[in-house]
């Protein structure tokens, strides 16, 4: 048992530590290192690139935090029918791919797509405002998620103290709800910034030439083979990334602490009053949310079932050219590999983090923070540090094995950390004085009773993994297909018809998994865009 | 001065049904169950709700439609719910923001001095004591100079040692500033200690209003008898204004007429005397004195010795006597229920 522990403790490190550390490591044993620096700080494309990663990143998280409020505030005001629907329907957009994103952005807001058509207007999503728009499309849902549910649970007696004080309802939201709201708006502002200024598939195909965040410049100059280059600047988004990612757990805590010390259960309730102004502004809201945002996906999901130029004829064509010899030639690779190769590679490392996770969490409560740490680390700066570290000693099997562990293990690590500390300690006491020993305690006791825990996280786990693109593209440098990859090459083949088939496929995957997140009650918690 | 007057608010599963008045100066309990709909009346009285029918009269005035907002009625709930981003302070001061800052802080120096909080003045709410939040939560509350102060359970939270004294300096303060104050409790003591008047609320209604001191000796059903704690429940005959208690009959201080009644005897008014014998089936004891039950011709009867020099001992054979102070029957027509 003891030596079990141990091995799981040394295998994250291996995975989570050594990429990292060695990136620093042969970083500072390159010789030319000063002039690498000083040729990167006389380059001004850096500060375009600087500037662009964080302009955009900021833009973004204030527009998802205005777009995603008025939700908040309806869902946690109001009850209706519906309610709960309409609350995942908001939900899922965050936990798609982002590559999958893209696909239905372009074809609904792109030159050819509904949107564009049906209003008579151009395309604007090869543009900043595009880029700004898909990271909007993917990080609203944080808002209505982090703001709506301290909202919630806001104690409704606060304000009504403040109404028998003599305040209109105006003047308490000010004076009351406004300033306790305060953390839980800046946490869920830093998370959507820390989310797009990561960004790599949105931007990969929306920006073009012209537009480039960090992680997309690091990927560009390592497909040139300007290694050295790339070390330099995967470094220092780890330093970036590091830093932001403190700044954000501040916040978290300090929106956890006022969720915590001064919410409840609504006692009594809610009495509001139902408006005709307000029940007509909730339709108009959420119709605007569903053309804007829901509109991608419905748009990919008929798309799919119409081939090119046949609009309005339903048929299975676009589903059996996918499996087709065409795009077998696009992707480098047969169809059914890519299900085998994502499954079986998510599938491991969802395993494999979740059993990390729960020994870890179970045996190692007070390393917690250093669980965490991938949280911090962006997806590129780890890839490379995975090239100049592992790549020389270990098969690219393990590579993407651990890659994806790697996104998944943080998520998993806090849904079944946060089970296991709900488990009462004296259960294994009083188990162990009835005569268990610890594995009968594990699988008579934690095992049941984390179920719904673990099953969250094993969906979560997957969910992330199949998402990634940014991972699999760099470590397992295109000869690795997955869905994700396989999406990419069909957006860049034009392969549209196809593309909205397997998007399709990838929806209804994804909306399983979803569901079992969300029945396993697990919680959603800091998954980085990757 | 403040008038329920046939209040009622439906709910799906629910109905509360009110009417009452308090006159100014007074405090006023309801006191119930959880569940009873006492919540609900007081919330009523602050505007946080709206009654289907019914009125509230202030001073004659109708204010059933007026919003909380111009009652000018100060409520502390039980959780105090003092505002968690300002300090002592400004928590005190939130409901008189627009007076001029000279009457704040007058009006604060006031208040810290009277809840003696003066040392407190710029501290966080969160570091709060819960005896200490009861205090800003109730100096905040006064500091409009409310017309009623509305009381929701405020003593809950709070330890049994601290309630006590808390709730005397309650009481203190109501005294010295002629406070007009409605009190939700479920605590029959509180009740019973701070109020002047008692309205006890079961299932949505009143079901009795009265002084403290009556609805404890002479509740008006079985109910409200039982609601105070231990009672014993005696049918016994009267003739000629006397009950017949046992062997020998006592002259009542009220007389009534002729038949058979049912008492609440409260185990306070029966003592080693003269009338029933029994045998002691149990006994606990309770520090100021022995509460025990006896088994007798009346069936199983609590009765309480203080100042005791011994414990009885089960089975040991005792004579009972009756105090027919306050002896009153209790409702008919609850007699069988």
């Amino acid at each position: 048992m003891k030596d079990l522990r141990i091995f799981a403790l040394v295998l994250l490190v291996v995975i989570v530590y050594v990429p990292i550390v060695g990136l620093v490591v042969k970083l500072a044993a390159l010789p030319n290192l000063f002039e690498l620096i000083k040729e990167l700080l006389e380059d001004p494309s850096l500060y375009r690139v600087i500037r662009f990663t964080y302009s955009q990143a900021a833009i973004s998280a204030a527009i998802s935090l205005v777009v995603g409020l008025p939700a908040a505030y309806f869902f946690s005001h109001y009850n209706f029918k519906g309610k709960e629907l309409l609350r995942n329907f908001t939900m899922i957009s965050f936990i798609l791919p982002s590559i999958l994103v893209v696909l239905a952005m372009i074809v609904y807001y792109g030159q050819q797509g509904l949107f564009s058509r049906t209003f008579g207007i151009g395309t604007f999503i090869y543009s900043y405002a595009g880029i700004v728009f898909a990271h909007v499309f993917y990080n609203f849902s944080l808002s209505i998620r982090i703001v709506g549910g301290t909202w919630e649970k806001l104690n409704e007696r606060l304000v009504e103290s403040a109404y028998t004080l003599g305040d209109s309802k105006f003047k308490a939201f000010f004076r009351i709800e406004l300033p306790l709201l305060w953390p839980s708006i800046a946490y869920s502002w830093l998370l959507a910034f820390l989310y797009s200024s990561l960004s790599f598939a949105i931007v990969l195909v929306f920006g073009g030439v012209s537009y480039n965040t960090l992680e997309v410049f690091i990927y560009t100059l390592t497909r040139r083979l300007n290694m050295e280059k790339a070390h330099l600047l995967a470094f220092l988004q780890l330093l970036f990334s590091f830093f932001f990612i403190l700044i954000v757990n501040r916040f978290s805590s300090r929106s956890e602490q006022t969720s915590k010390a001064f919410t409840t259960s609504r006692a009594v309730p809610l009495v509001y009053e139902r408006k005709k102004a307000v029940k007509i502004l909730l339709v108009l809201y959420f119709a605007v949310l569903l053309v804007l945002f829901g509109g991608p996906l419905l748009n990919l999901f008929w798309r799919s079932f119409v081939p090119r130029g046949e609009a309005g004829f339903v048929t299975l064509e676009n589903y059996r050219s996918l499996f087709g010899s065409r795009v077998e030639r696009v992707l480098g690779t047969p169809l059914w590999q890519v299900f085998i190769n994502s499954f079986l590679l998510s599938g491991t490392s969802s395993l494999v983090s979740v059993w990390l996770a729960y020994i870890l969490a179970r045996h190692y409560p007070k390393l917690r923070p250093w669980f965490l740490v991938p949280l911090g680390v962006s997806m590129m700066s780890y890839g490379f540090g995975v090239l100049v570290t592992l790549k020389s000693w270990m098969p690219p099997a393990i590579l993407m094995l651990f890659t994806q562990v790697f996104i998944a293990f943080p998520v998993v690590y806090s849904i079944v950390s946060l089970g296991v500390e709900e488990i009462n300690p004296e259960y294994r006491e009083v188990a162990a004085t009835l005569g268990s020993t610890e594995s009968e305690i594990t699988r008579r006791i934690y095992l049941p009773l984390l179920r719904p825990a673990l099953q969250s996280a094993f969906a979560y786990g997957m969910a992330l993994s199949l998402g990634d693109l940014t991972g699999v593209m760099l470590v397992g440098e295109g000869r690795f297909v997955t869905f994700t990859v396989a999406l990419y090459r069909l957006i860049g083949h034009y392969s549209f018809p196809e593309g909205t088939a397997l998007g399709t496929l990838v929806s209804i995957l994804f909306i399983i998994l979803f569901v079992f997140i969300e029945s396993g009650g697990g919680k959603k918690s800091n998954a980085q865009d990757r | 001065m403040l008038k329920i007057d046939n209040l009622v608010k439906n709910y799906p599963d629910f109905r509360v049904s009110v009417d009452f008045s308090v006159s100014k100066g007074e405090f006023f309990s309801l006191l119930g169950p959880s569940g009873c709909g006492k919540t609900t009346t007081l919330r009523l009285i602050a505007g946080l709700e709206y009654p289907d029918s019914g009125s509230i009269l202030l001073e004659g005035e109708d204010i059933t439609k007026l919003p909380p907002q111009k009652r000018r009625f100060g409520l502390v709930f039980q959780d105090y719910a003092l505002f968690p981003h300002l300090n002592v302070e400004k928590n005190i001061l939130y409901g008189i923001a627009k007076e001029n800052k000279a009457y704040q802080q007058k009006r604060l120096q006031e208040l810290l001095e009277l809840f003696r909080l003066e040392h407190l003045q710029k501290r966080s709410v969160r570091n709060l004591s819960g005896g200490e939040q009861q205090r800003v939560a109730l100096a905040r509350a006064l500091a409009p100079n409310p017309q009623v102060l509305l009381l929701d359970e405020p003593f809950a939270a709070l330890d049994p040692s601290l309630r006590e004294s808390l709730r005397e300096e309650l009481k203190q303060l109501q005294e010295r500033l002629g406070l007009t104050i409605v009190f939700v409790t479920h605590n029959q003591e509180e009740a019973l200690s701070l109020s002047h008047r008692i309205a006890i609320m079961e299932k949505g209604i009143i079901t009795e209003i009265a002084r403290p001191f009556e609805v404890y000796t002479k509740p008006k059903d079985r109910d409200s008898a039982a609601f105070f704690g231990r009672t014993n429940f005696v049918k016994l005959k009267v003739t000629g204004g006397a009950v017949q208690w046992g062997t020998i009959s006592l002259l009542l201080e009220e007389p009534i007429t002729d038949g058979e009644y049912l008492f609440s005897v409260r185990p306070e008014y029966i003592g080693e005397g003269k009338g029933v014998e029994g045998v002691i089936v149990s006994s606990s004891f309770l520090g100021f004195g022995v509460l025990y039950a006896a088994d007798t011709a009346y069936g199983v009867l609590y009765f309480l010795e203080f100042a005791p020099s011994t414990i009885k001992s089960k089975g040991s054979r005792v004579e009972l006597g009756l105090s027919v102070k306050n002896l009153a029957p209790i409702r008919e027509e609850e007699q069988d229920s």
